[in-house]
């Protein structure tokens, strides 16, 4: 049983090597979270080495018995929102990430509409405001609680809730307006092949 | 799964294309972490490309580019070849290859004065512009000059002083590229325990980019002098000067 509060409260004390322990246990959620933002593996890595070198530096900061998880991760996507600003290389990147998803076993004829569906689907998704975004990657990607929501992106958990909700709506709003082929309806008559 | 099950086909769509998705095989970032936690403050990241800068902040932060260009071959200027740190956050600087022989360099734009650039003002009305309190270096009394640069909304102040200029901003992001045909003196030290840099050795050339990264049109301009940049408490600070190293650090230590 990995004991969180004692590895937190060794860092905290300078010791590294429980810094490092905490690394090990999170990196792959840091770096995911990273990558979800970023979408390239390179300057996710970077951005997760530069996160958790900020969180230790800042762990006088982090309140003893929270969650270290949802804490670090307030630092690594406000880290990669960063560089995607910076970058201002969004839109040509959702096109390659859109080809990323592969589904495991799809039907033949339906691999090509599942794949151009995840596509169009990340092109929606890539329309959203990057706050909305975020909130979506840290439910439905990273699977967090709604509570470690709310301290990744600094905000009451009703408050999450409610972005949450709202988030969801700008989605369907964007689908349906532009992209109205992924639609339930649309996606049931598609898939028969009759359209 | 998330903890309350989906009732909306949006949120559906983004299970399932949350669940099929791959993610490419989390690096040793522990071994990273630790090289570097080992190596002091000073460290910077371990990186597999040039890294983005980061955020100092305040809305509508813009990302000050700052380019060291000592003598480029023009064919050469967009090849950023050598990363040489992060150390002061928003900071990057860039190295290219040393032209080949023969290749001509291409020469720095003439440095404007800076009142082509900047609105002159006064203390007061400064602070009534500004969203920061500004700091003054102590012991050198009222600046000759004050001046304020606005770049897309986030004001830069700028004080003038007979040896030195000292940039101040709460909101502006300093990264940017290094064109250099030979090696220029640029130096990680620390201003009150912080991360800092001293370039020196030769001029620089300072670009704004907005927040979509795009560069900010008319704001690159050249830094004859030598420059050190670091992170204060609450500012941002960029001194072009023409004191020494020392000099600059014991001025800089001086600043909150």
């Amino acid at each position: 049983m990995f004991d969180e509060d004692g590895t937190v409260a060794a860092a905290r004390q300078g010791d590294r090597e429980a810094f490092c322990a905490l690394v090990e246990r999170y990196q792959e959620v840091a770096f995911r979270s990273a990558y979800l933002v970023v979408r390239d593996a390179a300057a996710a890595e970077d951005v997760a080495q530069e996160g958790f070198v900020r969180a230790y530096g800042a762990l006088n900061s982090f309140r003893e018995g929270q969650p270290f998880r949802p804490w670090l991760l307030r630092i690594v996507t406000n880290l990669a929102l960063n560089d995607v600003r910076a970058r201002g290389r969004r839109q040509g990147l959702l096109a390659r990430f859109g080809r990323l998803r592969q589904d495991p076993e799809p039907a033949p004829e339906g691999a090509v509409v599942v794949g151009e569906q995840q596509a169009l689907l990340w092109r929606a998704i890539n329309e959203l405001p990057a706050d909305d975004r975020l909130i979506l990657y840290l439910r439905y990607f990273l699977e967090l609680p709604e509570r470690e929501i709310a301290v990744a992106v600094g905000k009451p958990a009703g408050t999450v809730k409610s972005r949450l909700h709202r988030a969801g709506g700008r989605l369907r709003t964007v689908i349906e307006q532009r992209y109205p082929s992924l639609r339930p309806e649309a996606t049931r008559v598609g898939g028969d092949g009759h359209a | 799964m998330p903890e309350t099950p989906s009732t909306n086909w949006e949120e559906a769509m983004l299970s399932r294309l949350a669940d099929g998705l791959t993610y490419p095989a989390t690096p040793d970032i522990a071994s990273a972490v630790r090289r570097r936690l080992g190596e002091g403050p000073g460290a910077v990241v371990e990186r597999r490309r040039a890294w983005a800068p980061v955020v100092a902040g305040a809305v509508g932060a813009l990302l000050l580019a700052a380019a060291l260009v000592l003598a480029v071959s023009g064919d050469v200027r967009e090849a950023v070849a050598g990363f040489l740190g992060l150390a002061v956050p928003g900071e990057e600087i860039h190295l290219l290859p040393t032209p080949a022989p023969g290749v001509t360099p291409t020469p720095l734009p003439t440095a404007l004065p800076l009142e082509s650039y900047a609105t002159a003002t006064t203390i007061d009305a400064a602070a009534r512009q500004l969203g920061f309190a500004a700091v003054f270096p102590p012991g050198e009394g009222p600046p000759s000059g004050v001046y304020i640069v606005d770049y897309q909304g986030a004001r830069v102040l700028v004080l003038e002083y007979g040896r030195f200029d000292l940039w101040e901003t709460d909101s502006v992001i300093l990264l940017k590229f290094v064109f250099s045909k030979e090696t220029p003196v640029l130096e990680q030290l620390t201003v009150k325990g912080q991360p800092a840099y001293w370039l020196g050795g030769g001029g620089h050339v300072v670009r704004v980019a907005g927040p979509d990264g795009k560069e900010v049109a008319g704001s690159e301009r050249t830094v004859t002098r030598n420059t050190l940049v670091w992170h204060g408490a609450a500012l941002n600070y960029r001194l072009e000067t023409e004191l020494s190293k020392d000099e600059a650090v014991t001025l800089a230590e001086g600043l909150p």
